[in-house]
């Protein structure tokens, strides 16, 4: 079916279900991918997804026909996701204990890593910093506004994604190294 | 020397202090720039490798987001589909059954005229073959006999023709016997009827056949040698009512036709028909309507009842008006109300959409009828706008923030934005109809009345009062709570009559409402009006 988006959107706001679900079927996919980041594991992503779609149904009223569309369904599941986060009142401080890694971060890692690995290894973050990973290395955020939408300083977010961004990378150096030894040895 | 001369001397001596110096940075500074290089790198590379990642969510997840949200829609669809499948299901069963009715007439009108000629030609046929047959043995038997040989010869060959006609007969026979080549021999015999030779001709057909050995045996010595006295009076009873009903035209008598032979027909053998026929000769004592080629049922056997389908469409327009100023305490809302009002009178302008019903009419004098019945109308209305963002938030916002679209945006004239207001009515008509006396075939009628138009669904977008966002209203019980309509019809028709029980025609239809439609009186008022064409067919009963 040729997804027309105007049209849909239109069919939604007189509360089609066949719109409805049309819409549903053309962008679930992709924003369940954008609720595994901020999942900790597919199950919570489902529910993330399934609460991010009303709030879309409910709130497509406020779209304003000005830019992406995918991108304001996009952002509403990502302040969903940030809104559970909040809602759970859980501390930064919890997340600091880190591991450290042995292994060394080299950027053409990322190259040779799938993007389910990738997602698999953001949702072994510790919460807090998946979180603001998340916002500021993948959908772009400024500190500022990171700052804003979780009522926190500037500055916390900034040492936070330092910290969470080390993490990562010794998550993506350790896998990597996991991947390879048995290679390695071989040779 | 000057004081000035003395500062200038500092500057140069510093500088000449300060140029070349070389300062070594700390150990960290590179890594630090290492770092926000790789930052560079790292963010844009994780963004490309995440920016098409999806995934198939399970079907559970949809089954769960349609449980949570309103069934609303769901009954508004069925509802349409219940409508027109109602509609539909009425004017093709009305159709239906009214071209039923037709065929029945026409099998009546023909059994009258011309299936007789079917049946006596059946019958006649079956006469003349077994007749035929008979002669053939005697021409046997006389071929058998002492006659001469070229007599004999003669004879032969006379009797080969008359098998062969015989055949040919008994063709004509299985044809008859086929439905659709019957249809097509009742077409032959009715055109013989308009001839005005009916019955006469086909006996002469049949006498054509009937010839053996050079020996005309006329239809009267058929019907003597073969048809004993009973079985001819209960043909005579078949044909005089063919399908055995009471109220039916009786058949058309060749003994009644204005006698108008054909050229080369033998008028002496003519006569024998109405042996065949019985006396049937009293068939226009009724003087029963004759029209072109058919017969009409006879009128005095309708009731005073009659049944109308309609469908058409129709052109909605809605009257906006702005409230009463007794009704407002607020003024500035008033004054907000009067730019919004100007709005949607730009923004809304008239579109077309579906009525269709049921009408029963009692016709309680020659041209007076009255009409009740159900029907659905519908009101549809374009609706665009521009948008542009708000200077200010919306002061007077009426309903919750999220049944409003662009609830930040000054709304204004153009048509960057379409949308529809649609009103969906199910309408109970009480009309006085008025038929003009007509001698033809065409007829006029004029109805006028009232109708209760209780408001079935809505669904309207309109400006809120400060034109800041423009409000969505999906059901009537919402605010400005809308109202079920009274409405004044008028409908002029005109109608053609298929036969006598049966018309099918056009109709004009006038609506106006006699009612403000909006519940809130401190919100403008609208009344719809409309002006549709039907198509209707209508069945008397």
């Amino acid at each position: 079916m040729l997804f027309n988006e105007s049209d849909i959107i239109k069919g939604c706001l007189a509360g089609e279900r066949a719109s409805q679900k049309a819409l549903y079927e053309h962008f679930a996919g992709k924003m369940l991918g954008v609720c595994m980041r901020y999942a900790k594991d597919r199950a919570e992503a489902e529910d993330m997804l399934q609460e991010g779609f009303l709030k879309v149904f409910q709130g497509i009223f406020k779209f304003k026909f000005e830019g992406s569309f995918e991108g304001w369904v996009r952002r509403i599941m990502v302040y969903n996701a940030i809104n559970l986060y909040k809602h759970r009142s859980r501390k930064f401080q919890e997340d600091l204990d880190q591991e450290n890694f042995d292994a060394p971060f080299h950027d053409n890692i990322l190259e040779r890593i799938s993007a389910k690995e990738i997602i698999a290894l953001i949702q072994h973050m510790p919460e807090g910093y998946r979180v603001i990973f998340n916002l500021y290395a993948i959908e772009g955020y400024s500190h500022k506004e990171i700052a804003q939408k979780l009522n926190i300083a500037e500055g916390t977010s900034k040492s936070q994604y330092s910290r969470s961004k080390q993490y990562m990378q010794g998550l993506l150096a350790k896998h990597y190294q996991i991947l390879n030894e048995p290679f390695e040895a071989a040779k | 020397m000057s004081h000035l001369k003395q500062q200038n001397n500092f500057e140069e001596k510093l500088k000449e202090q300060l140029d070349g110096m070389e300062w070594k940075p700390s150990n960290s500074l590179w890594d630090r720039i290492e770092q926000n290089m790789d930052a560079d790198s790292f963010e844009p590379a994780l963004q490309n490798k995440l920016a098409n990642y999806s995934l198939e969510p399970h079907a559970e997840v949809w089954e769960n987001v349609e449980a949570q949200l309103p069934e609303k829609d769901n009954r508004k669809g069925f509802l349409w589909l219940s409508v027109i499948s109602f509609v539909l299901l009425a004017s093709f069963g009305a159709g239906y059954w009214f071209r039923e009715v037709e065929v029945e007439n026409k099998v009546a009108v023909n059994a009258a005229g011309q299936s007789n000629t079917f049946q006596q030609a059946q019958t006649t046929n079956k006469v003349s073959v077994r007749t035929d047959k008979n002669e053939i043995e005697k021409a046997k038997e006389k071929v058998s006999s002492n006659a001469p040989k070229d007599k004999q010869s003669i004879q032969v060959k006379a009797a080969k023709q008359s098998i062969k006609k015989v055949k040919q007969n008994e063709n004509n026979l299985l044809a008859l016997r086929s439905p659709q080549r019957a249809k097509k021999a009742l077409k032959g015999a009715s055109s013989a009827r308009t001839n005005k030779l009916g019955n006469g001709n086909t006996l002469l057909a049949i006498q054509s056949v009937s010839t053996i050995g050079g020996t005309v045996i006329s239809p009267s010595n058929i019907v003597a040698g073969i048809i004993d006295a009973n079985r001819s009076q209960s043909v005579n009873e078949n044909l005089a009512n063919p399908l055995g009903r009471e109220n039916e035209p009786k058949i058309l008598d060749a003994a009644s036709i204005p006698s108008n032979p054909a050229p080369n027909v033998n008028v002496k053998e003519i006569p024998s028909a109405s042996i065949l026929m019985g006396n049937a000769a009293d068939t226009f004592a009724e003087n029963k309507p004759f029209r072109g080629s058919s017969y009409i049922a006879p009128e005095e056997n309708l009731t005073n009842f009659s049944l109308t389908a309609f469908a058409g469409l129709n052109w909605g327009v809605m009257q906006l008006k702005m409230p009463a100023t007794s009704n407002n305490a607020n003024i500035i809302k008033i004054a907000n109300l009067q730019n919004s009002y100007n709005l949607r009178k730009s923004m809304e302008s008239a579109s077309i959409d579906f009525t269709g019903g049921l009408l029963l009419n009692y016709h309680f004098h020659k041209s007076w009828f009255v009409s009740i019945g159900i029907g659905m109308t519908n009101l549809k209305q374009d609706v665009s706008f521009n948008t542009k963002t708000a200077q200010q938030p919306n002061p007077v916002l009426v309903q919750p923030v999220n049944q409003y679209v662009h609830p930040g945006d000054s709304i204004i004239a153009g048509a960057g934005n379409t949308y529809e207001n649609k009103y969906s009515f199910t309408e109970i008509p009480l009309l006085l109809g008025y038929q003009l006396p007509s001698e033809g075939d065409f007829n006029f009628s004029l109805m006028g009345g009232v109708s209760y138009a209780h408001l079935n669904l809505v669904n309207a977008f309109m400006p809120d009062p400060a034109c800041i966002g423009i409000l969505v209203v999906t059901d009537k019980e919402s605010f400005p709570k809308f109202k079920d309509v009274l409405f004044l019809n008028i409908a002029p028709a005109v109608s053609y009559k298929l036969n006598g029980s049966v018309e099918i025609g056009s109709m004009l239809q006038g609506k106006m409402a006699l009612n403000n439609m909006v519940g809130d009186l401190q919100w403008v008022q609208q009344r719809p009006y409309l002006l549709g064409l039907n198509l209707f067919i209508r069945k008397h009963f």
